[in-house]
């Protein structure tokens, strides 16, 4: 393949692909949400508290509630319990997502076809009780 | 007469202002670089592009600081972008094997939202082109897509490359040669040395 070749095909993707630009209206609203969001990070230390203590809170029903397995198969699963932990912490405005170990627990166990019981087994597991895993400190 | 601020607090104030305006100075000159960088690197997401370019400029503020200008600070800011980038498209692989549906970013698809009414069929044709070519980049190593973005997407020389990614130029053309070998191969329709059959 030449090089001149090459470089016609970079352009038809560079054509095509495009590259965004900020109109001024959008610069100023991106300017605006930049410096609430920096706002934010300093108001909402409080929201890694509360973050922690909803977290604590849904694994508690999750693992203590009698009779969690048939509460797996209704659907309450340390999938659900990521995601609800996630959105609470982007409800009080921090950057939160589960540590490394958890992506990586969570790709083994559950593959695109994940079982709930599975899951809810792994989290039931002496590795995984202790709830400072589930949370990661989020930079704040 | 007015009261004087101790000197350590006269000497803070001044340390605030400063990294206030270099930090303001910061975001004016490279705001639309950066949010042009993080489009190239999320898949073409536009809004997902502007989330992860004020995180960037965020953990920015945050650092600097601590910037002791071993680089530029257009590097450094942009080696702070291709951080996040990664860690919005982990958190998108993530959130795609759990099943969470609902997203933090926008929309997952690539592809722009449709105006009222059918649109022109270029329009579309466009779009479609654009999704292709975004899933196409997601396919290339980490690396690989880093480069391709900032040589030929963003123009920036295989020397600046390597510097931002402190990686050598030679590495960084064999990154180049990869990506382009995996494009072709996904995109071959765009490519002018395909010999039809």
């Amino acid at each position: 393949m030449s090089n001149r070749e090459d470089l016609e095909f970079v352009g038809r993707i560079q054509k095509a692909w495009g590259r965004p630009e900020l109109s001024a209206a959008e610069a100023a609203r991106f300017d605006r949400a930049l410096r609430e969001r920096m706002n934010g990070r300093a108001r909402n230390r409080w929201g890694l508290a509360a973050a922690l203590a909803a977290t604590a809170a849904v694994i508690a029903l999750v693992v203590l509630v009698p009779g969690h397995d048939k509460t797996a198969r209704e659907g309450v699963s340390l999938v659900e319990v990521l995601g609800q932990a996630q959105e609470i912490a982007y409800g009080n405005g921090l950057s939160w997502e589960p540590t490394a170990s958890v992506n990586e627990t969570a790709s083994n166990v559950w593959p695109n076809d994940y079982d709930p019981d599975a899951a809810l087994n792994t989290l039931l597991s002496d590795e995984y009780q202790a709830l400072a895993f589930l949370v990661s400190p989020p930079e704040i | 007469m007015g009261r004087t601020l101790p000197v350590a607090a006269t000497a803070n104030r001044a340390k605030a202002e400063d990294r206030e305006s270099r930090f303001q100075k910061l975001v004016e000159d490279e705001r639309e670089r950066i949010v042009a960088m993080a489009y190239h690197l999320v898949g073409g997401d536009r809004e997902a592009a502007k989330d992860v370019a004020q995180e960037a400029f965020l953990k920015a503020y945050q650092a600097l600081p601590g910037f002791r200008e071993e680089a530029s600070l257009r590097t450094w800011l942009i080696r702070i972008v291709i951080n996040q980038a990664s860690k919005y498209r982990r958190s998108q692989a993530l959130r795609s094997r759990l099943g969470i549906i609902q997203s933090w970013f926008s929309s997952k698809d690539n592809v722009e939202p449709a105006a009222p009414g059918p649109l022109p069929d270029r329009q579309v044709q466009e779009a479609a082109t654009r999704a292709r070519i975004g899933a196409a980049l997601e396919k290339l190593s980490s690396g690989q897509r880093s480069v391709f973005a900032l040589v030929h997407l963003e123009g920036m020389t295989v020397e600046e490359t390597a510097a931002v990614l402190k990686k050598s130029p030679g590495t960084i053309k064999s990154h180049l040669h990869r990506a382009l070998i995996r494009l072709r191969r996904d995109l071959a329709d765009l490519d002018p040395g395909r010999k039809d059959e």
